[in-house]
């Protein structure tokens, strides 16, 4: 009898034994640092994928930025500079562009890094067998849409040549005023063919079955583990500017977690949770990380008929105290929205200033109760309604969880307006919203790239992510002269999206509600970090701890 | 022993029948949910979404689709995870599963076997203070969270006393506190248990013929009250064992712990079908060889059983 109990417990500590003896000898042993020491960087999930072609989550994001180059690189402002690409022609009507690549770039395995690379990638992303999640910003790329949903099996016929090793030529079948911006996003970034072909399957599923081009190769990711290291690329054409030997990056989910490990020195970097922001504004890492990210709510005047009102739509945003909402509930998290386009998000080049920050009318997108409450009425009178009951429709992601609460006891201080909140899983808010069920949503758009084009052309009436429906003929035209008549002219164009943007919050298209921002604990011995506002979160290419 | 044996194999076909159920169970549960597994399904119009999913077989009908899984899952072919793309998901799993595995075996060791101790001190000492004291830290124990604990545990052993590590899986040390947080339930409960049994145990005829024969106390609660006090015990050890499953998803979360809860909740919310259809398998077949074993070990310690059997 003893012993049959004595079994299970020693076996059980025989896996244990086993576990933790496997457990040490995976702990790997530092080696050299150089100069600058280790920077050790946090982020909330593990790393999924690294194929450009395949990418999706902002983690990958960061990683291909830290292991590739593309024709270009955002710098510290945000500004795409030539990397792989030493220079380029556009034609004067905007659709032939000429990229000259830089000679002597090599991938980390030794082989040049050639147009036909550049060529490859395009054409692997395009491929509908790839089912690339962000094919879609290739659109206006000759044939890139034919290729895509399989009308064009030839995948040649892309408009991507690479004319010699170091002349690509892009041809398009409308203007991109955007294309140089997307540049900088890993689907864009030059894949070798050869070792795509070698690997097969498993290219970008492991450290092992990824090249660099860029300022890092990395190491020893096996496809699932929490805590992936990089090091510095010897056969970066850049490698001078890269001054970190070593980089390592750790999953860390909890942000409790993150913020003992920051202030046990064992990380450099955290995110912080509202609660946290309020004890830590004073501190010296105390960093807010902007991100071109809005939220806004999206009335659905197919399912409320009393949305196509314009003064109700006006009265819900003028019922709503954002600077409460961005201050108090969101904290650290959120700037109170004065416009559609989310801040940080791009330069203004007839006056220099941010985008949003430009085009901000005013007095129209701010709190007044007594003016939500006198439009409102006004409003119920010219549709003959009585009062309105309606439902808000948010997900359980932790910004939309927060303000679906504090939203509801905002609007409710309209008399004759109820307000009914249904809270569901993000995935599923996603399809609601899509499917047009929900009479008002709380939805989150983050830009592709750095251009207006990529909030204001959501709302056009035949977007099918205009979801509320909201229609407006001036608007369309004004976007439609942005992308045609005005394409080629960024003045004139980013003038169009000005008034575009404007007549929007007179009109309340969309009822904005804050910009997202990431606070965060930054060592401030940690300089250089660049932040990508409209791409990948962290580029550590120039980061250095000293 | 044939006996056994034959007993044996027929809860190995009862597993097996259980596990068709199960993964077709899940496999309509998880169709039921809503939304896409695209993981950038909210920036891709319909058409778009329509055009990839269709690359991954997700249009075709239902039943189809079921059947291809039943045939492969049951080869232990889980497929490809949409979420972490191109990674077969048997691999993902084997990779993680590791971790969660040693964190659940040792808080089952850890707690039952200091539950048994506190359990027994408190009951040779009942209804003295350090019963009372003990019973009111067993209640604590159960009705403590475990995250509470564990983050409680983590700020001042490993933040402002910084004798174990904060987070991370580098070693014997970083399981440590851990270990402890996810024990905290079961050695509560064993020690409750055992109090309980051994109180009952020892006002019974045959301890007080023993103390009649002049045994003393140390041969009377060693050899005869405890022993038949921890024969109940092994009922109790399968369900643990499954509460600490369940229960490490959210200590893998605090302590950084690469394991597979935080995948398996990710996967979830992500809708990833095949990483959810390959842990639920993984996750059950643990827990029907867990219940096989505690029942065939509950025949070996206790003859009555066999019999019955």
């Amino acid at each position: 009898m003893k012993k049959s109990i004595g079994k299970p417990l020693a076996l059980a500590a025989g896996f244990m034994l086993a576990g933790t003896v496997l457990a040490q000898a995976t702990a790997s042993a530092d080696e050299e640092e150089g100069k600058y020491k280790p920077i050790t960087w946090a982020e909330n999930a593990p790393l999924s994928s690294m194929d450009p072609s395949k990418v999706t989550a902002a983690i990958d994001f960061d990683g291909l930025t830290a292991t590739n180059d593309g024709l270009f690189r955002a710098d510290k402002n945000n500004k795409p500079q030539p990397a792989l690409a030493e220079s380029y022609e556009v034609s004067d009507d905007g659709l032939h562009y000429t990229f000259k690549l830089r000679k002597g770039a090599e991938w980390s395995n030794g082989t040049p890094i050639t147009a036909n690379d550049f060529v490859y990638g395009w054409q692997r992303t395009n491929d509908p067998k790839t089912a690339s999640q962000y094919a879609y910003l290739f659109s206006g790329i000759k044939n890139a849409d034919a290729i895509q949903n399989g009308k064009e099996k030839d995948l040649s016929k892309l408009g991507v040549k690479a004319e010699d090793d170091h002349t690509l030529k892009v041809d398009l079948e409308k203007p991109l005023p955007q294309l140089i911006s997307m540049l900088p996003m890993a689907p864009f970034f030059p894949q070798n063919e050869a070792f795509v072909k070698e690997v097969g399957a498993k290219y970008g599923t492991q450290s092992k079955y990824i090249l660099s081009s860029g300022p890092y190769v990395q190491q020893d990711w096996n496809g699932s583990n929490d805590t992936v290291t990089y090091k510095k690329n010897e056969k970066y054409y850049d490698k001078d500017a890269v001054k970190t030997k070593k980089l390592t990056i750790k999953t860390i989910a909890d942000q409790n977690t993150g913020y003992n490990l920051y202030k046990s020195d064992t990380l450099d970097f955290t995110t912080l949770s509202p609660q946290q922001v309020t004890a830590s504004k004073n501190d010296k890492a105390f960093t807010t990380i902007p991100s071109a990210t809005a939220s806004y709510m999206q009335l659905n005047e197919k399912q409320v008929p009393e949305f196509k009102n314009t003064n109700i739509r006006r009265a819900i945003s003028y019922a709503i105290d954002r600077k409460i909402l961005a201050d108090k509930i969101l904290t650290g998290s959120a700037t109170p929205a004065t416009t559609f386009s989310a801040t940080k998000l791009v330069e203004n080049p007839n006056d220099g200033e941010d985008f949003s920050k430009s085009v901000t009318v005013d007095g129209a997108v701010t709190h007044d109760l007594d003016k939500a409450q006198e439009l409102f009425d006004k409003g119920l009178k010219e549709t003959g309604s009585k009062d309105l009951e309606i439902e808000l429709l948010a997900d359980d992601s932790d910004g939309a969880k927060r303000s679906a609460e504090f939203l509801q006891s905002q609007l409710q201080q309209i008399d004759g307006l109820k307000v009914k909140i249904k809270m569901v899983p993000f995935k599923q808010r996603i399809s609601l919203s899509a499917d047009k069920k929900f009479d008002m949503v709380i939805s989150l758009w983050g830009a592709d790239y750095a251009d207006p084009s990529t909030f204001l052309d959501l709302y056009k009436s035949d977007s099918p992510f205009n979801e509320g429906s909201w229609h407006n003929d001036e608007y369309d035209a004004l976007i439609d002269r942005a992308n045609g008549e005005h394409v080629n002219d960024p003045k004139k164009r980013f003038a169009d999206y000005k008034e575009a943007e404007q007549l929007m919050s007179k009109e309340m298209g969309v009822v904005p509600l804050y910009y997202r921002s990431q606070a965060a604990f930054v060592r401030p011995s940690v300089k250089g970090m660049v932040y990508q506002p409209a791409g990948a979160p962290y580029d550590f290419k120039w980061a250095y701890k000293e | 022993m044939s006996g056994m044996f034959k007993y044996i194999l027929k809860r190995i076909g009862i597993i097996f029948l259980t596990l068709i159920i199960v993964i077709s169970a899940t496999f309509f549960l998880m169709k039921l949910m809503p939304g896409s597994p695209l993981a950038n399904a909210a920036r891709l119009s319909g058409e778009q979404r329509q055009l990839i999913e269709s690359q991954y077989g997700l249009n075709d009908p239902l039943m189809v689709q079921y059947w291809h899984y039943l045939v492969n899952a049951l080869q232990f072919n889980f497929g490809h995870s949409f979420q972490f793309q191109d990674q077969p998901v048997s691999r993902l799993i084997a990779q993680r599963i590791g971790p969660s595995i040693q964190l659940g075996l040792q808080a089952l060791v850890f707690g039952v076997i200091s539950g048994i101790g506190l359990g027994a001190a408190a009951a040779v000492r009942r209804n003295t203070k350090t019963d009372t004291t003990l019973s009111i830290l067993a209640v604590l124990g159960v009705s403590i969270p475990s995250f509470v604990f564990a983050a409680l545990a983590q700020y001042f052993v490993g933040l402002k006393l910084g004798w174990l590590p904060i987070a991370g899986w580098e070693g014997f040390k970083f399981t440590i506190l851990p270990t402890i947080a996810l024990g905290m339930a079961p050695l509560a409960t064993a020690a409750r248990f055992i109090r309980t049994e051994m109180v009952d145990v020892m006002g019974s005829d045959y301890i007080e013929l023993a103390r009649a024969k002049g045994l003393s106390q140390n041969e009377i609660v060693w050899k005869h009250t405890l022993r038949n006090s921890l024969i109940p015990l092994v009922t109790l050890i399968g369900p643990m064992a499954v509460n600490l499953m369940t229960g490490s998803v959210v200590i893998e979360k605090i302590f950084a712990i690469p394991g597979i809860g935080g995948q398996f909740v990710s996967s979830i919310l992500t809708n990833d079908y095949p990483v959810i259809m390959g842990t639920t398998i993984v996750y059950s077949m643990m827990l029907m060889v867990v219940l096989l074993v505690t029942d065939i070990l509950y025949g070996l310690i206790d003859p009555r059983i066999r019999l019955a059997n």
